[in-house]
């Protein structure tokens, strides 16, 4: 099978990424999104972005992690591999009692089997419904490997209406105070 | 049946279900737990669909694969591999190997996918090796028997031979 892909042979290209402690992290450079994809990222927009701000439109080259530990140069696909770089950055996960503020990561999780599922970076926290209510993060996101980047509230994001029961963890480089 | 069927995996909805999904650890759970995925397998039980369907349908995604571009079939791949992970036949192991070995940028993802069910699949049959408490070795051991020196001696030894 796939005989006319093994006539093209690898045509997949990486760059040299290291976590701080020196770990080669494995990545791959997406191809362009095409025109499929980008009809695609169109009609997410318009089924789940309602409130969702738009930064950039569909592009290939990184996805999610790339945009948060490879500077939008590669992508970072696999599970084991964001956990290195969490641990081998030094980034520690946020106690209960810690808010988030700009710059730190929010990772979102599926419940069923602790895996990672996507990452985005805060931007700011912003006003609740009122001023007593806790302040909402808004998040910028890359949203997989050929869409683009948006700006979305920390929950604003479809897993509820995919049947996914996803939680969110904040990390952060910021020492302990 | 099956066309439908796979209509359903190249679908723009289908598609758009794992939209925020980027590893492919988690594509594959998330597949596994879908519907789609969940009627393949059924058809493919119940001789709705056959490998060979799923072998021309794989070949008419193929037609549409541009070099330097994102395949637009990616999810369809990463569902059958998915769908064909505890399949236990040439076919199934034929598409999950001959996609995991591919290294073209375009269908990244979904190579990956089938790269993660290929290790499932082998902790699966490792886990499925059977174990057997034999009890001690003379319980289970065959009758005694004496070795035949002549056959005259054994002749002589057989009811009746006088």
């Amino acid at each position: 099978m796939f005989e006319e892909l093994k006539l093209l042979g690898p045509t997949e290209r990486s760059i040299v990424v290291q976590t701080r402690k020196g770990t080669s992290v494995e990545n791959l450079i997406e191809v362009d999104p095409g025109e499929p994809a980008q009809r695609r990222y169109k009609l997410l927009l318009e089924r789940f972005g309602q409130n969702w701000k738009e930064r950039k439109p569909a592009v290939g080259v990184y996805n999610c992690a790339g945009h948060v530990w490879a500077s939008r140069r590669t992508s970072i696909l696999a599970d084991n591999v964001w956990r290195i770089i969490l641990k081998e950055d030094g980034y520690r996960s946020l106690s209960d009692t810690e808010l988030p503020v700009a710059g730190d990561l929010v990772l979102y999780v599926d419940e069923k089997n602790g895996q990672y599922l996507h990452v985005g970076m805060i931007m700011e926290m912003s006003d609740g419904v009122s001023p007593e209510s806790p302040k909402i993060p808004k998040v910028l996101s890359k949203l997989n490997s050929a869409f683009g980047e948006v700006v979305h509230n920390e929950r604003d994001v479809p897993y509820g209406k995919q049947g996914i029961s996803a939680r969110v963890e904040y990390w952060t480089d910021r020492p302990k105070t | 049946m099956c066309r439908s069927l796979f209509e359903r995996l190249t679908s723009d909805s289908f598609a758009l279900s794992a939209g925020f999904i980027s590893t492919p650890e988690a594509l594959r759970r998330f597949l596994l737990r879908s519907q789609e995925v969940h009627d393949i397998r059924m058809a493919l039980r119940q001789g709705a669909i056959t490998e060979d369907t799923i072998r021309e349908f794989v070949s008419s995604l193929m037609a549409t694969f541009y070099a330097g571009r994102r395949f637009e079939h990616e999810m369809a791949l990463a569902a059958l591999a998915v769908a064909l992970e505890r399949r236990p036949t040439d076919f199934a192991e034929e598409f999950l190997h001959d996609l995991s070995r591919l290294k073209p940028a375009e269908l990244c993802l979904c190579l990956r996918v089938a790269r993660v069910c290929i290790r499932e699949r082998s902790s699966v049959a490792s886990h499925s090796d059977r174990k057997f408490e034999l009890g001690t070795a003379d319980a289970y051991a065959l009758p005694k028997t004496q070795p035949i020196e002549s056959f005259a001696s054994y002749s002589s030894n057989l009811p009746g031979v006088v």
